[in-house]
């Protein structure tokens, strides 16, 4: 299946194709934010505070003054940032211990999958707020005594690396699930065997032979997975152990404005409806990438 | 008497943090009679967690106003924040003013059922300054007593000012004559406990799990993060007898407006966000609505023993730097008083003619420039700490982090730590943080309990670093002096000096916004922590 006709399957099937365009959307927003911006997400104005909608402010300002359209803009990075790094660190490592138990099996298969089983057994929300209640702090603390990470606590930066950090390391076992049970059925192909009767090594089948062959599952998960990290973050901010002001976050919007709800309800349901949004994004295009990956199970 | 958490009284912050999620928590409450059948004489009000239950230890307005109602002392403060007796019925001051003679009541119990006698006053006193105890207030409240301060250096075992006569008769010595000296006896800190009750701890389960105090009421049941149940304590000698059956405290949090409005509490301070609807004339709230200037001052401190506030150009620059009177009218929405000084409105000795330090950006980076640091880029990180757990700062403060990114062009850190950690690192010397955000709230109406407890050299609670030899000069004058116009001008010129050093940014003087059903009577919101329960009945 090539590219070309990846996209043509996208491009019929009407929700996917939405997906496709808000994703797209989301990361250019995200890249060129502080283009796209009309103000800086810290920047306060008291003579301006609690404005409705006009056109100096297309969603209005916050109780600080500050302009909630370039916030979600700025927010819009926050995301797209977190979801690229978290799946880009999650993913080679679902990849690699999925791919090792599934072509190794016996002990090492065990080991591997029963920790995934072990992150499996929790209730998924309360295993990321756990984790990040109680490794944030100790990330924070090692950061600070340690010279060449100092600078990452003093630009602000050190919740996401606790927010990435958390999801990454639970991200992951997901993956090795889906990459192990490709393994699995992919292996005892035909041309897998004749492949090592040609006398190809391990290495040869795995990277060429096999790993290739489940390239399309791994980005409809991919695809499906960035919402759920998305809403993570959105979660873990709004908690309070997640992104934390000043730097936009639209679960810490919410949080910061969610007590105002009765009188400016603009302030909660705009950030809202944007996490909605992407998150169904996300999942259409997933959708839509299975669809058009598996032309034969289109039509159930 | 108490650090206060500046927002607690119009933000609520710490008490709405608890409602992510625990809106759960309500479900058995649904079950609350409605408000047709007989109401049981039970009072329903918001808590929040304290950060101790041990009177000897309190330093935090939150624990207090629990444990003045657990427990008592010789002396008290009545709504009208006069000094009353409470376990003393009388006493004489020698001519010299030195040696107070206490008269006790005989008819006073314990919550189980033993006599208190003037035996239980001197173990307590000595109780709270064991080092072992390790009490932070002690030295502030009960130095005066000869005797005290060796005991807490563990120089000596009996604190030699404290002696009876007999078992209702009670002597006390102090160093000088102190006008105040009778108001701090009302502090916790010189509360009476019971000896067998303190020494029965268990493990995980302190003392303070089942306290034995004299209090009109009796704690029955704590539960952290839930509730915390008070029940009357039928032993009680004092008037009136306690008339409410039960006071359940709601600690688990929850949205208190929405908790009020249903008939769950029966009265509940008003968040910002709630301020505009229950201001209006034309809302039925309204009326059950009470506004109460406190006694209380919030404050951004700049620690003098922490660079580069050892500066007085750095911290002056950083007062300067902050619009102060702005923030207050917008981001706290004009619900509280603008503090230009440290004195609060209504307490003896405030001068309304103070003027605060001015908001001049222009003169702030001046100040810098002519600093020991010389320019911005000499100085070390700023960071700032607040008390409580991640999510949104306090308004005000994300406020004057722009304001001093903008004007001086420093960017200041935020650290949050939680608030029984927080009191307990502020308590250190030299405290370790450069700036805090924190409130004082009175103790007693004297103005001694701000400036000689929080700015005298010597004084254990100056948390700020502050020593300037000519205000603890005047802080001694004042101590002493018994001529009260003379003492309020010492303490006027004290105020000035220290408002000039800038060790404290004072931001506002707090209001407390509280709602009261009308079934409600005798419940007073006074401006400072007092014992209150015992006045309040329900109508059935």
């Amino acid at each position: 299946m090539n590219f070309k006709e990846v996209m043509k399957e996208l491009v019929r099937n009407r929700p996917a194709l939405f997906g496709l365009v808000i994703v797209t959307a989301l990361f250019l927003t995200g890249i060129f934010a502080p283009w796209l911006a009309p103000s800086h997400y810290r920047e306060q104005n008291l003579d301006g505070v609690n404005l409705s909608i006009s056109w100096e402010h297309p969603l209005g300002t916050d109780r600080l003054g500050r302009d909630i359209f370039s916030r979600i803009i700025w927010g819009a990075r926050t995301a797209s940032f977190v979801v690229v790094i978290t799946l880009a660190l999650g993913t080679p490592m679902g990849i690699i211990f999925g791919a090792v138990a599934g072509s190794f099996g016996g002990v090492i298969d065990t080991v591997i999958m029963r920790i995934a089983d072990i992150l499996f057994a929790f209730p998924g929300m309360l295993l990321i707020f756990f984790l990040a209640a109680t490794l944030g702090p100790r990330i924070d603390a090692l950061a600070r005594s340690t010279e060449f990470l100092d600078p990452l606590v003093k630009g602000g930066y050190i919740d996401y690396v606790v927010v990435i950090a958390t999801l990454a390391l639970i991200g992951w076992a997901g993956m090795a699930r889906l990459v192990r049970s490709q393994f699995l059925s992919i292996k005892e192909r035909d041309y897998i065997d004749a492949a090592r009767g040609l006398g190809a090594s391990n290495l040869r089948v795995i990277f060429q032979h096999i790993l290739p062959n489940t390239l399309s599952p791994i980005i409809v998960a991919l695809s499906m997975g960035a919402g759920g990290v998305i809403l993570s973050e959105a979660f873990l901010s709004f908690l309070g152990i997640g992104i934390r002001p000043p730097n936009p976050s639209w679960g810490a919007m919410i949080f910061a404005n969610y007590q105002f709800w009765r009188t400016q309800p603009m302030l909660v349901w705009v950030p809202g409806l944007v996490i909605g949004i992407i998150i169904l994004a996300f999942n259409f295009l997933g959708d839509g990438l299975n669809r058009a990956f598996n032309p034969f199970s289109k039509r159930r | 008497m108490k650090n206060l958490r500046i927002l607690s009284f119009v933000l609520l912050l710490g008490l709405v943090l608890g409602a992510c999620g625990g809106t759960e928590n309500t479900e058995p409450s649904e079950f609350t009679p409605p408000a047709s059948s007989q109401r049981p004489p039970v009072l329903h009000l918001l808590g929040a967690y304290p950060p101790t239950r041990d009177p000897h230890l309190a330093t935090d307005a939150t624990s207090a106003s629990y444990i003045v109602e657990i427990y008592s002392g010789l002396v008290t403060i009545d709504p009208d924040l006069n000094i009353v007796p409470d376990i003393a019925t009388s006493w004489d001051i020698s001519d010299d003013g030195t040696v107070y003679t206490f008269h006790l009541r005989d008819d006073v119990l314990f919550h189980n059922g033993k006599p208190v006698t003037a035996e239980d006053f001197k173990w307590s006193i000595e109780r709270a300054c064991a080092p072992e105890t390790t009490s932070p207030v002690a030295d502030t409240y009960l130095g005066d007593i000869l005797g005290c301060r060796e005991k807490l250096r563990g120089e000596t075992f009996n604190v030699s000012g404290v002696s009876w006569s007999d078992d209702y008769t009670l002597e006390i010595a102090i160093d000088a004559p102190r006008h105040y000296f009778l108001a701090k006896l009302t502090y916790p800190t010189a509360f009476v406990l019971d000896r067998d009750n303190v020494g029965q701890d268990r493990p995980n389960h302190p003392w303070t799990d089942n306290p034995v105090g004299t209090g009109p009421f009796r704690l029955n049941r704590y539960t952290q993060g839930e509730e915390l149940i008070l029940v009357r304590n039928t032993y009680y000698y004092g008037d009136p007898m306690p008339q409410v059956e039960r006071v359940e405290f709601m600690i688990s949090g929850g949205s208190p407006m929405i908790l009020y409005e249903t008939d769950m509490l029966d009265s509940t301070p008003v968040g910002l966000q709630d301020l505009d609807r229950v201001t209006d004339s034309n809302d039925p709230l309204n009326a059950e609505l009470e506004i109460v200037p406190q006694l209380s001052t919030g404050y951004i401190a700049l620690n003098a023993d922490q660079p580069p506030f050892d500066d007085p150009n750095i911290r002056l620059a950083f007062i300067m730097a902050v619009d102060r009177e702005k923030i207050v009218q917008v981001v706290l929405q004009g619900a509280v008083q603008y503090a230009p000084g440290v004195l609060p409105p209504g307490m003896p000795g405030y001068d309304p003619n103070v003027q605060g330090i001015p908001y001049d950006p222009e003169r702030a980076r001046q100040l810098i420039a002519e600093s020991s640091y010389g320019s911005v880029e000499n100085l070390p990180d700023v960071i700032i700490n607040v008390s409580g757990g991640g999510g949104a700062p306090p308004g005000a403060v994300e406020a004057m982090l722009e304001m001093w990114r903008n004007n001086l062009g420093i960017e200041v850190l935020l650290q949050q730590t939680e608030y029984s950690v927080f009191l307990v690192d502020v308590s250190q010397r030299p405290n370790p943080y450069q700036m805090f955000s924190l409130g004082w709230i009175a103790d007693y109406p004297d103005p001694q309990d701000f400036l000689e407890i929080l700015f005298h050299s010597e004084s254990l609670d100056n948390k700020v670093g502050y020593n300037n030899p000519e205000v603890d000069r005047l802080l001694n004058e004042a101590a002493v002096e018994n001529d009260l116009e003379r003492r309020v001008e010492l303490y006027r010129q004290v105020e000035r000096l220290i408002i000039e050093d800038g060790v404290w940014l004072t931001t506002s003087h707090g209001k407390n916004y509280t709602l009261t059903k009308p079934w409600v009577t005798g419940l007073v919101n006074p401006p400072m922590v007092i014992e209150r329960l015992k006045y309040v009945s329900i109508e059935p």
